[in-house]
C-alpha cells in the first residue's frame, strides 16, 4: 500500500511538472484521436444524415447491421487491420503498419458506424414538419436535407464528441497497429497497458489520471450541448 | 519451461506454475514476495537481488548467448563482425531501424550494456523502443527490415516466420547467463523455500543438464548446460 | 376549364389506418378565388391542404392543378407554384431574416432582390424589431408572423394555410387579414384557408366551404 500511495505522489508531480515523457505520450494520443475522429466525422456524418433522409427496400436491414458493428472488439478491428496492412497483406508496400497512420486508420474505421449511427438517430428526431417547410418552400432535396441536418447540428456536435471519447480510450487497436513504439506510436492506453503489466505505477497512474480528466471533460462538453439545444 | 517441468513436476510429485515474464518484472514480483523463485538472465541485476537480502541459494544452471539479427540486405554491413558494440555503431550510423524491448528484461539490459560500450545513447527516429516482449520484438523487427538483438533460442523457434538473419554472433560479450534464485524465506516466511531449493537442486543435477541439453527446435538446441559445481 | 381554375377536384378519397378521412366528389377552386373551408377537428381540412400542397397522395381520385394531374406529376416545378403554412409550423433554428429569406434562396433569386422583398414584408408584418433575433426568442405571436413572412414572401400563385390564425395576438390579425387582400388583389393570388376561426375569414371572403367527417356538407 506504500508503494501505491507514493507512486500516486509521483503520478501527480509527473503530471504537474508536465514531464516530457507524459506530454509526448498524451500529445500523440490527441492528435491520433483528432485525425481518426475528424476523418470519421466526415464520412459518418453525411452517411448517418443520407440514410436517415432516404427510403429504400433494405433501410431496416441496414439500419440494424450499422447498429451491429457497433459491438465489434477494438482488438478485431486492429486484427483485420493488422492483416491488410502487415508486409505479407495486400496494402503491405505502403509500409504502413506500426505508424501514427495504422492506428488512425483502425480508430477511423471503429468509429465511423458509430457517427453514422448517432448521425442517423439524430436526424431522424427532427420535426418531420422541418422537411415539409422545407419542400413546400421549395427547397430541393438537397437543400432540404442539408436544412434537417443543421436542425440537428447540436447533436451531430455530440455525435462526433461521442467518436472521439471512444477512441482517445480504445487500446486494441493502438496497440495491434502502432506497437508502442516511444516518442512515435506510444499512447496514453499502449503506456498505461505495458507500464502497468511490469509494476511501474508512477506513470501509468499519471496518464490514467489524464484519460480520466480527458473523458470528464468530452462528457460534460457533450451533455452541455446536448441540454442547451433541446 | 513447458518442456522441463514436467519432469520434475513427476519427481517431487508437486505443480510448478510458471509465471513468463522478463527478468526486471520476474525480480520484481520476487522482492515483493509474489513468487518463490525466479529463473531469470541478468547477473548485475541478480547480484544486487541477492545483496539486497531479496535472494539466496543462487545458482547458474544454463547459458545460451544472443545474436544481432537484421535484414539479408543488411545495409548497416554488420555481417560477420565479430564486436557486436561495433556493430551497434554501424548500426546506429546507418540509420536502419534498430528494434528495442525498452523494459527491464535481461535482454534489453544486454543491450544497453553495448550501446554503452559503442560510446553512445540511441536515440532518433531509426530506433524503436516498443517497451514490449522478444515476440512483439522480432515482428516489428521482421516488418520495418531492422535490427535487433535478440537470445538465439527464441529465434530459433521464431525462425521459419522471419525473414530475419543472424548477422552477428559469437562475440564473448553476448553470452546470456541463466541463473535460479530462491526468494529469501527469512524475508518471507510464506514461501515454499523446501520445493524451491528441490528445484534449483534438479535443475543442476545430472538429469536435470542433462534434459536441457537435450531440449532441441527444429534440430537446434537452444541452451547448454553450464551448472559449475561450487560456482 | 383551363386557367380560369386553379385547383380541380374529382372523386378524392384518402384514408389513413383503413378509416375514411376525405371523400370529395367535386370540388373547383378558381384562380385569384379565397376559399375557406371551416369544420371542427379531424374533419379532413389538414389532409386536404397536405394534398393541395402535392406533400400527400391521395388514396384515389384526381387533382388539376392549372390543369396539369397533379398526382401523376408531382414535380418539383408544380409544387413551386404553391406555398403552405402548416398547422403546427416550425422555424428553422436561425434569425427570422433568414428564415424569411429562405425559400427566395431556395428558388435561386439574386441576393440584391432577395433583401428588397424581405425588408419590405419585415416592415408590412411589423418585425422590423426583431429581425435578426433568433427564432427561439419570439413571442408566439412574433414567430407566427415570421411564419406567415416566411411563405408569403414567396409570392406563389397560390397560397395554402391551415390555422393562421392559431397563435395571432388580436392585434396581429389584421396584418395577416391584410397581406392575404393584398396578395389576393395586386397578382391574383388564390388563397386557401383551413380554419376553425369564422370571423376571420367571414372576414376575407364569402366562399365558405363546411366539412365534416371528410365531407362537404355546405359549399
Amino acid at each position: 500500500m506504500n508503494d501505491l500511495g507514493l507512486a500516486f505522489k509521483e503520478a501527480i508531480r509527473l503530471i504537474f511538472t508536465a514531464d516530457p515523457e507524459i506530454t509526448t505520450i498524451v500529445w500523440a494520443s490527441l492528435r491520433f484521436s483528432l485525425c481518426s475522429t475528424v476523418i470519421a466525422s466526415l464520412i459518418g456524418i453525411p452517411a448517418g444524415v443520407a440514410l436517415a433522409s432516404s427510403q429504400f427496400r433494405f433501410k431496416k436491414l441496414v439500419e440494424d447491421i450499422l447498429n451491429t458493428t457497433l459491438a465489434i472488439p477494438t482488438v478485431v478491428i486492429g486484427l483485420f487491420a493488422y492483416t491488410l496492412l502487415f508486409s505479407q497483406g495486400p496494402l503491405g508496400r505502403f509500409q504502413l503498419l506500426f505508424s501514427p497512420a495504422a492506428i488512425i486508420i483502425g480508430q477511423t474505421v471503429l468509429i465511423v458506424p458509430l457517427i453514422a449511427s448517432l448521425a442517423c438517430s439524430a436526424v431522424s428526431l427532427v420535426n418531420p414538419v422541418v422537411r415539409e417547410t422545407a419542400l413546400t418552400l421549395g427547397a430541393g432535396s438537397f437543400r432540404t436535407t442539408t436544412t434537417i441536418a443543421a436542425e440537428a447540428h447540436a447533436a451531430l456536435l455530440v455525435a462526433c464528441i461521442t467518436g472521439f471519447g471512444r477512441v482517445i480510450g480504445e487500446v486494441g487497436i493502438s496497440l495491434i497497429l502502432g506497437g508502442n513504439i516511444l516518442g512515435y506510436t506510444r499512447t496514453i492506453t499502449t503506456a498505461i497497458s505495458l507500464q502497468t503489466s511490469r509494476g511501474e505505477f508512477a506513470l501509468g497512474l499519471a496518464l490514467g489520471i489524464v484519460l480520466i480528466c480527458a473523458a470528464f471533460i468530452v462528457n460534460i462538453m457533450a451533455r452541455r450541448i446536448g441540454r442547451r439545444h433541446s | 519451461m513447458p518442456y522441463l517441468m514436467p519432469y520434475f513436476e513427476k519427481e517431487c510429485g508437486c505443480k510448478v506454475d510458471v509465471i513468463a515474464v522478463g527478468s526486471g518484472q520476474a525480480l520484481k514480483l520476487a522482492s515483493n514476495g509474489d513468487v518463490d523463485l525466479v529463473l531469470v538472465h541478468d547477473p548485475a541485476s541478480e547480484e544486487k537481488f541477492v545483496a539486497d537480502g531479496f535472494g539466496i541459494n543462487r545458482k547458474t544452471f544454463m547459458v545460451n548467448d544472443f545474436v544481432i539479427l537484421g535484414p539479408d540486405s543488411d545495409p548497416a554491413g554488420i555481417k560477420g563482425l565479430k564486436d557486436a558494440a561495433g556493430a551497434f555503431s554501424k548500426i546506429s550510423k546507418s540509420g536502419s531501424p534498430f528494434v528495442s524491448r525498452g523494459d527491464a528484461s535481461g535482454t534489453h539490459q544486454k543491450e544497453k550494456f553495448l550501446w554503452k560500450k559503442a560510446g553512445m545513447e540511441p536515440a532518433g527516429p531509426w530506433y524503436l523502443d516498443i517497451g514490449q516482449g522478444m515476440g512483439a520484438v522480432l515482428t516489428m523487427a521482421n516488418e520495418k527490415n531492422g535490427y535487433t538483438i535478440c537470445d538465439r533460442a527464441t529465434y530459433l523457434t521464431r525462425m521459419s516466420q522471419l525473414k530475419l538473419k543472424v548477422l552477428v554472433e559469437g562475440d564473448p560479450v553476448l553470452i546470456n547467463y541463466y541463473s535460479a534464485i530462491q526468494v529469501n524465506p527469512q524475508r518471507f516466511p510464506s514461501v515454499k523455500s523446501a520445493l524451491s531449493r528441490r528445484l534449483i537442486d534438479w535443475l543442476c543435477s545430472e538429469e536435470g543438464q542433462k534434459l536441457i541439453g537435450g531440449y532441441t527446435s527444429g534440430g537446434h538446441r537452444l541452451f547448454t548446460p553450464a551448472f559449475i559445481p561450487g560456482k | 376549364m383551363s386557367m380560369a381554375s386553379a385547383y380541380r377536384i374529382r372523386s378524392l378519397t384518402h384514408s389513413f389506418d383503413g378509416r375514411v378521412v376525405l371523400d370529395i366528389p367535386m370540388l373547383d377552386i378558381s384562380s385569384g378565388q379565397i376559399c375557406a373551408f371551416v369544420g371542427p377537428n379531424g374533419c379532413g381540412k389538414t389532409t386536404l391542404l397536405s394534398i393541395l400542397a402535392l406533400l400527400l397522395q391521395p388514396v384515389s381520385g384526381s387533382v388539376f392543378l392549372y390543369g396539369v394531374d397533379a398526382v401523376r406529376h408531382r414535380d418539383r416545378e408544380l409544387r413551386k407554384k404553391v406555398t403552405l403554412v402548416h398547422q403546427k409550423p416550425v422555424l428553422f433554428s436561425t434569425t427570422v431574416r433568414t428564415n424569411i429569406a429562405y425559400g427566395l434562396h431556395a428558388a435561386g433569386v439574386p441576393a440584391r432582390e432577395i433583401r428588397r422583398r424581405v425588408r419590405a414584408i419585415i416592415e408590412e408584418t411589423r418585425l422590423t424589431n426583431v429581425a435578426d433575433a433568433l427564432s427561439r426568442k419570439l413571442s408566439g405571436g412574433e414567430a407566427q408572423r415570421v411564419v406567415l413572412a416566411r411563405a408569403l414572401v414567396l409570392e406563389t400563385p397560390i397560397v395554402l394555410l391551415d390555422e393562421p390564425t392559431n397563435s395571432l395576438d388580436d392585434a396581429s390579425r389584421p396584418i395577416l387579414r391584410d397581406l392575404l387582400l393584398k396578395a389576393n388583389r395586386t397578382r391574383g393570388a388564390t388563397i386557401v384557408i383551413a380554419t376553425h376561426d369564422t370571423n376571420f375569414v367571414s372576414s376575407l371572403t364569402e366562399r365558405i366551404v363546411r366539412l365534416e367527417g371528410g365531407k362537404i356538407t355546405d359549399a
